[in-house]
C-alpha cells in the first residue's frame, strides 16, 4: 500500500521550508492569492433555482479581473457559486465536477444534489479548513430544486435563499426582504439580481457585472452572464493608433520588388497515382 | 502490516527513533518528523486512516478474518515487478481494482506525476533499494 502511494504523484511541500526561511531572514512577503471578495447567492423558486453572483476578483487591494466567472458547472442541472481563494473554488468544484460525471457513467442515473454536496463537504472537511472555499450549491434532480451553502471548514447549510461571501450581508437584507414562496422566474431572477447588485454597490470586494443562473426542473440551464454590465467605462481612447504616412522616415521603397512577382491560384486538387 | 499501520496513524510531532535512521541512503542525519506544512500530514496519513478505520469496522462487525485476508490480498497484489523510475511506472491494476481507486481522479493521478519527473535516477541504486529496503541491525 505504501508502495503503491509512493509510485502516484500529488502535491510536493519542498517548498514550504524554503519559504519560511526567506520569511525570517530577508522578511520577504508571500504574494497575495486571488481571492473573490464576492457577493453569491441562490434561491429556490417554483420550477427550481436561480443562483446569482457578481464578477470581481480581487488581489489584496488590487482588482485583478473585472470580468471572472464565479458560477461553475458541477453537472448538467447542478451548478455551484464560489467565494473565497479562486484557485480553491475552481478545483474544487472541477474535481467534485469529474467525480459527478465519473458517478453517473457508474450508476447511469441522473446524479443529485445532495451526491455533490456530500463530497464537498467530506472534502473540505479533509483540509480542515485550508481549502479556503465558501460555496452556494444549487441544482435540480428528480427530488426538485435544492440550494447549499458550504462553509471552508466543512459544515453545510440546506435554505430556501442563501448568500455567501463579504456581500452576503448586504444581499441577504435584500432576500430577507423579498423572499416568498413560490416565485415565479422573472421574479425570482429580479429578486436575485437586486441582491447581487446591493452587494456590488456596498460591498468593497464585490463589483462589476451581474452574473445569473437559472436551472429550470424542465427546461434546459440558462446561462444569463453578464446580465447587467453596471460598470461600463464611459470614457474610451478610440480604437486604434493611427499614424499618418510618412510618420516615420524610410529607409527604402521596396515596392517595386514585389510589383515584378505574379501571384497564380492553383487547382488544390492532388493527383493519386 | 500491523504495526506500520499503527506507525502511520500515531505519528506525533515528538522526534523518536522508529526506525533505525539510514543517513548514507535517505541523507538524513537528525530525527525530524515534522512535515512542512499540515497540509502534507492530511495528504500522508488521510487515506491510510479512513481505510484502517474500514478494516476496523470489519473486523468488529464480521470477525477479524476478513480484514486479515484483505490485507493479505492488498500485500500481494501491492507486489511489483518494474523499477519505479522515471520512464518506467509500476503497475498496481489489481490493487486499484481491489480499492475502487480505478474508478475515481485524484490529485494523485495528474500532479507531478513520478513517470514524468526530471530527476536523474541511477537504475542499480533503485534495484538495490527496491531489493534490500530496509537497515537491518
Amino acid at each position: 500500500m505504501e508502495v503503491y502511494q509512493k509510485s502516484r504523484g500529488g502535491f510536493d511541500f519542498g517548498l514550504c521550508d524554503r519559504n519560511v526561511k526567506l520569511a525570517q531572514e530577508q522578511g520577504a512577503k508571500l504574494p497575495k492569492t486571488k481571492k473573490t471578495g464576492t457577493t453569491i447567492c441562490g434561491i429556490v423558486y417554483k420550477n427550481g433555482v436561480v443562483l446569482g453572483a457578481d464578477t470581481r476578483a480581487t488581489e489584496g487591494p488590487i482588482v485583478c479581473d473585472k470580468n471572472c466567472e464565479k458560477i461553475h458547472k458541477i453537472s448538467e442541472k447542478i451548478w455551484c457559486c464560489g467565494a473565497g481563494t479562486s484557485a480553491d473554488t475552481e478545483n474544487v468544484t472541477g474535481l467534485i465536477g469529474s467525480q459527478m460525471e465519473l458517478h453517473r457513467l457508474a450508476t447511469g442515473k441522473e446524479p443529485r444534489v445532495i451526491t455533490a454536496l456530500t463530497r464537498l463537504k467530506q472534502r473540505l472537511f479533509q483540509y480542515q479548513g485550508y481549502v479556503s472555499a465558501a460555496l452556494v450549491l444549487g441544482g435540480v434532480d428528480s427530488e426538485g430544486g435544492h440550494i447549499y451553502t458550504v462553509w471552508p471548514h466543512g459544515s453545510t447549510d440546506r435554505l430556501p435563499y442563501a448568500t455567501m461571501g463579504s456581500g452576503s450581508l448586504a444581499a441577504m437584507a435584500i432576500f430577507e426582504a423579498g423572499y416568498k414562496d413560490d416565485l415565479d422566474e422573472k421574479e425570482a431572477i429580479d429578486l436575485v439580481d437586486q441582491a447581487i447588485q446591493a452587494g456590488i454597490w456596498n460591498d468593497l470586494g464585490s463589483g462589476g457585472n451581474v452574473d445569473i443562473m437559472v436551472l429550470d426542473k424542465k427546461a434546459a440551464p440558462k446561462m444569463l452572464r453578464n446580465y447587467k454590465k453596471l460598470n461600463e467605462r464611459t470614457f474610451h481612447a478610440p480604437g486604434l493608433y493611427k499614424f499618418p504616412k510618412g510618420t516615420t522616415a524610410l529607409a527604402e521603397e521596396a515596392k517595386k520588388r514585389f510589383a515584378s512577382m505574379t501571384v497564380e491560384a492553383v487547382d488544390s486538387k492532388m493527383e493519386t497515382e | 502490516v500491523g504495526t506500520a499501520a499503527a506507525m502511520a496513524t500515531d505519528r506525533k510531532s515528538i522526534p523518536i527513533l522508529r526506525e533505525p535512521l539510514d543517513t548514507l541512503r535517505t541523507k538524513k542525519t537528525s530525527v525530524d518528523n515534522s512535515a512542512s506544512h499540515p497540509v502534507q500530514l492530511i495528504q500522508e496519513e488521510h487515506n491510510v486512516n479512513i481505510a484502517e478505520g474500514k478494516m476496523r469496522m470489519l473486523a468488529k462487525i464480521h470477525g477479524v478474518h476478513v480484514p486479515m485476508r484483505m490485507k493479505m490480498d492488498q500485500t500481494i497484489l501491492s507486489q511489483h515487478k518494474r523499477l519505479h523510475v522515471p520512464g518506467m511506472k509500476p503497475s498496481f491494476v489489481g490493487l486499484e481494482t481491489m480499492l475502487g481507486m480505478d474508478e475515481t481522479i485524484e490529485f494523485e493521478d495528474y500532479l507531478n506525476d513520478p513517470e514524468f519527473s526530471e530527476k536523474q535516477v541511477d537504475i542499480h541504486t533503485e534495484m538495490e533499494k527496491s531489493m534490500f529496503p530496509k537497515l537491518r541491525k
